[in-house]
């Protein structure tokens, strides 16, 4: 390609040659205007070979009919001079070549197209000998009347209107090759699997519109995504200028929008994007990824939350009316032993009131284990306390977190029970002790627990499933812990876990360290 | 017994309409009279002022956020007068909120589990002690407290008998209470009260409700 381009552009300026001897600054700029259309179809190598070749084809017949001008061969200078117009007339056409109108340049390419269409019948009027003659015998201005060079003003005049198509077709290029070789530059410095939000942030930097956004569609979906993984609605109108990205065929599966009053042509950004297709394919993969992963968090959020209401739901039915009921059902038998005397009934009725007394037992039990009522009254220390007399496991507490969301406390108070509880089955001798840390924006929850019994907690404390796995298995939470740790990790905390041996003996502790954000 | 006292007053304060017809309904033949009903720590506080009780009995959870209503209201009726008797009534057994409601009130307050009401003898009794001042707690909160591991350990080192007379202080009784339940001497129930504040360490007291709150303030304190 490079070798046909500097061919025709050393036949085109050698032809030229020639009217320097009419005028040294003639052939100068004759040879300048034939360099100009080869370098503009070099400029365009990647518009594809018609473009270049048309423009490579004006170059000759601009060289050509150069030469022709000597005036030895009017009649060859002057056809190719026509054909030069022609060819130059179907601008539109080789523009249009390039589908729809992105930069909407096609009604410059139009007139461009009309204006030399109109030359190159008026030159082709002229190889006619009677109007040659008529326009060189009866016209003052023949020297500017267009045809095979007559003069340095009539070239410099007329190569001024023929470079002014190829003019426009480079400058497009090469403004495609600047913004694409910016953005290129941009992803280059990007790190190898570049983010989606990297991608956008080198697309701002290069295009120098902070407020240049991409959007990637969802696959199977009308929806599309931002960079930063949210579900999002192309912003239509406003002054936004929408330049779709995706592959041919595919073009709305990337879209890019930048701010329209800054004036940048579709073309050259549609060019940019062409660049960095693999990162863009790559951050849309990931902002897609990313947006999934929201959902399913939010959604865990949501079953997690829903979990809760409900807990506190149940927990008050209960008390407004089981509870109620059954203690109506207490003070009922009471009046009814009031008024009895005979000892079978009495006895009968001591033995209702006993099983009751069990019931309303069983049922406080089943209500506390749903939602500890203390939690809402008095607040976490409180229900952590009480927590701590009812265990199996040696409670100490340390630390006031003092009032926090009520979401928080529940998720901490059941995060703790269940940690317990769990250190209660596998080493029901174990002492544990428990720190509450609020700092802002999380409550630090730690439990440090020492199996009584050597080997006990140890072992069956651990993750036997981490351990067929291969994994580290001083890490991974246990089976017994997995709920409490998705239930934490749900609500945007974390949970971990790790054995250590006791020095001196042969036990060996566990500690488990959560985190719940709140505030 | 509550047969054969001066009438005592009481104004029941619920949101179960049921419930506080039949509590009402236990204490009519006992002598206790039910002057007035509520079913909000408002309404309660209406009827109180237009007409005051010995005794409330109040209900914990109650409307609108069904947490701690009662506690408040007792806060605010205790305050405007120290002397009215309060019996709070707890549909759960919350050890550590209920030793917390004694750091606030040093007279006249009782704290009993909701079940218990159906023993009214006891009842009754305890809404007398109440009005006469005296701090009554549930004993399943009681056990709940003597109960704490680091308890027990500390417990271990008294008597059987010293155990009982501790349980009993806890559940606000007096010495001379302490001798007709236990069915002792009155100068053996002295010598098993000190050898209790000895052996745990305890500020010795005259004050019968004092020495209630130094043994409810003992049992509550927590290594830390």
């Amino acid at each position: 390609m490079l070798a046909a381009v500097v061919a025709v552009a050393v036949v085109a300026v050698v032809c030229c040659w020639p009217l320097a001897r009419l005028h040294p600054l003639a052939g100068v700029w004759a040879a300048a205007v034939g360099a100009a259309f080869a370098g503009a179809a070099w400029l365009c190598a990647d518009l594809g070979r018609g473009v270049v070749g048309w423009l490579l084809a004006c170059a000759l017949l601009w060289g050509v009919s150069a030469a022709g001008a000597l005036g030895a061969a009017m009649v060859p200078a002057g056809a190719c001079w026509a054909a030069l117009w022609l060819l130059l007339a179907a601008a539109p056409v080789v523009a249009g070549r390039r589908g729809p109108d992105p930069d909407g340049a096609r009604p410059v390419w139009l007139a461009a197209g009309g204006a030399a269409l109109a030359v190159a019948v008026i030159s082709l009027a002229i190889l006619v000998p009677d109007a040659r003659n008529w326009v060189e015998t009866t016209s003052d201005w023949a020297m500017w009347w267009p045809g095979p060079a007559r003069s340095p003003w009539s070239v410099a005049v007329q190569g001024a209107a023929a470079v002014a198509v190829p003019a426009a077709a480079g400058l497009r290029a090469w403004r495609r090759r600047w913004a694409r070789a910016s953005v290129a530059g941009l992803l280059a410095g990007l790190p190898a699997v570049p983010t989606a939000e990297g991608v956008q942030q080198a697309l701002r930097t290069a295009l120098g519109d902070p407020t240049a956004a991409v959007y990637y569609r969802l696959p199977g979906a009308q929806g599309f995504v931002s960079s930063d993984g949210y579900q999002a609605v192309l912003p239509g109108g406003g002054g936004r200028l929408v330049v779709p990205a995706g592959r041919p065929g595919d073009e709305n599966s990337v879209v890019l929008t930048v701010d329209g009053s800054l004036g940048l042509d579709a073309a050259p950004l549609q060019a940019a994007l062409v660049a960095c297709r693999p990162a863009l394919e790559n951050a849309g993969l990931q902002a897609v990824l990313s947006s999934r992963l929201r959902e399913v968090r939010e959604s865990r959020a949501r079953i997690v939350h829903t979990a809760i209401d409900e807990r506190r739901r149940l927990a008050r039915d209960l008390h407004d009316g089981a509870q109620q009921h059954l203690l109506v059902l207490l003070t009922r038998l009471g009046i009814a032993r009031q008024n009895t005397t005979g000892p079978q009934s009495l006895e009968a009725i001591d033995a209702a009131r006993d099983q009751l007394r069990v019931a309303l037992g069983k049922l406080r039990g089943l209500s506390r284990d749903i939602y500890p009522s203390v939690l809402d009254a008095e607040g976490l220390t409180a229900a952590l306390e009480s927590l701590a007399d009812s265990g199996q496991v040696d409670v100490e507490l340390a630390g006031h977190p003092g009032k926090l969301d009520p979401e928080v406390e529940i998720i901490a108070y059941l995060t703790v029970r269940d940690i317990v509880d769990g250190l209660g089955r596998q080493a029901p001798a174990s002492h544990a002790r428990i720190s509450l840390l609020s700092v802002p924006g999380r409550l630090a929850i730690q439990v440090r627990a020492t199996p009584a019994v050597a080997g006990k907690a140890v072992e069956s404390a651990r993750g036997s499933a981490a351990e067929a796995a291969g994994q580290d298995r001083s890490t991974v939470p246990p089976a017994w812990l997995a709920i409490v740790a998705d239930r934490i990790r749900a609500n945007g905390g974390d949970l971990s876990v790790r054995f250590e041996p006791v020095p001196a003996t042969e036990l060996e502790a566990v500690w488990v360290e959560a985190w719940i954000p709140c505030g | 017994m509550g047969r054969g006292m001066d009438p005592l007053r009481v104004i029941l304060v619920d949101d179960s309409a049921l419930f506080r017809q039949g509590l009402a309904g236990l204490l009519a033949p006992t002598g206790v009279e039910v002057s007035a009903q509520a079913a909000t720590a408002d309404e309660a506080a209406v009827r109180i002022a237009a007409d005051r009780p010995d005794v409330v009995i109040m209900d914990i959870r109650m409307p609108p956020t069904y947490t701690d209503e009662g506690l408040q209201a007792t806060a605010q009726l205790k305050k405007a007068d120290p002397d009215l008797g309060v019996v709070l009534l707890s549909a759960h057994v919350e050890v550590a909120s209920a030793a917390r409601v004694f750091e606030e009130h040093d007279r006249g307050l009782g704290y009993l589990l909701k079940d218990r009401v159906d023993n009214v003898d006891a009842l009754v009794r305890d809404l007398h002690r109440v009005a006469a001042g005296e701090l009554v707690l549930d004993p399943e909160v009681v056990q709940g407290l003597l109960g704490r591991r680091r308890n027990v350990e500390l417990i271990a080192q008294l008597t059987d008998r010293e155990q009982d007379v501790l349980r009993h202080m806890a559940e606000g009784r007096s010495n001379q209470r302490i001798a007709a339940a236990m069915m002792l001497a009155p100068k053996t129930v002295e010598s098993h009260v000190a050898a209790v504040f000895t052996k745990l360490g305890l500020p010795p007291s005259a004050d019968d409700n004092r020495r209630v709150l130094a043994v409810l303030a003992w049992l509550r304190t927590r290594a830390q």
